[in-house]
């Protein structure tokens, strides 16, 4: 009985996943050709594949957290912090121009959610959030407890 | 715009386009509508100021380029650059392009010369 489930069974299946690599292969092949850099020819990943692009950096009081969301209003963003765990979510509606024909769209409707948790407990009063030219600045001033302290060495 | 429009000759364009050596490159997303009047072409390019945008147009061959302004002080980010290049027919008139950025995003538009706009014939009947 093992041995049909084998033979059928698992024959059936190998042949799904040959066709699933198959089709893997062409969407790789496809996405391989969209990723050139149509300038230079070079091989770059689309904006979109990891979007949004967001950076997080520790400036010793505070941490930094800069994303990339371009279009984006104070109403379509969601910021929520709770302990040191940082998430933001946002939504942006694609919008075809009245009276236009569309050639090309890549930029569309967006929606995304993303959390961190971040390497310190956070003054959440302090927090600061801007948004300026399609950046969303987020100023994480970081609890007094995790700052960086001088400890003074005395010498006996 | 026509099917081949973002075809860029390559030679041509390396040299206008040649990244800053620590630039990192990307290709912003864009989307491109047209009226009888224009076409439309809207590009997302968050952190890009005017200042540092560049839009160019030469034999036919649209160029966008923008970088990110450089960020807050004592604090090392990657810089960024941004680049694409279209093909625009000839229907668009050079003189007749504006840019408008905003939140982050590029509104293009390219005006149609007049001659190039679709017209209506009128039909008399006789």
């Amino acid at each position: 009985m093992l041995t049909r489930w084998n033979e059928l069974g698992f024959g059936d299946i190998d042949r799904s996943f040959a066709a699933l690599s198959e089709l893997r292969r062409e969407m790789d092949r496809i996405f391989d050709t969209w990723d050139r850099d149509r300038v230079s020819g070079e091989a770059v990943k689309p904006v979109r594949m990891r979007w949004p692009r967001i950076s997080l950096y520790d400036n010793g009081k505070e941490l930094e957290l800069r994303a990339e969301l371009p279009g984006f209003t104070d109403k379509d963003l969601n910021v929520t912090i709770e302990q040191s765990s940082l998430s933001i979510r946002g939504e942006r509606k694609g919008e075809t121009p009245q009276g236009y024909s569309v050639h090309r769209q890549e930029r569309g409707s967006l929606q995304f959610a993303r959390s961190f948790t971040l390497p310190t407990l956070i003054d959440t009063e302090k927090v600061e959030a801007t948004l300026k030219n399609g950046i969303l600045l987020l100023k994480l001033p970081k609890a007094a407890e995790a700052q960086p302290r001088q400890i003074q060495v005395k010498s006996s | 715009m026509e099917s081949n429009s973002n075809e860029i000759t390559r030679s041509q364009k390396e040299t206008l386009t040649a990244p800053k050596s620590d630039h990192h490159r990307l290709i912003p997303p864009v989307d491109v509508f047209e009226n009888k009047d224009e076409i439309l072409l809207v590009a997302d390019l968050p952190g890009v100021t005017k200042e540092l945008l560049t839009i160019r147009l030469e034999d036919g061959d649209l160029l966008i380029q923008g970088s990110q302004e450089e960020p807050v002080e004592g604090v090392q980010w990657r810089s960024v650059e941004f680049v694409r290049s279209f093909r625009v027919p000839n229907s668009v008139d050079p003189s007749g392009i504006s840019a408008e950025l905003k939140q982050g995003i590029l509104h293009l538009k390219l005006r149609k010369r007049e001659e190039a706009k679709p017209k209506q014939i009128e039909i008399k009947a006789l």
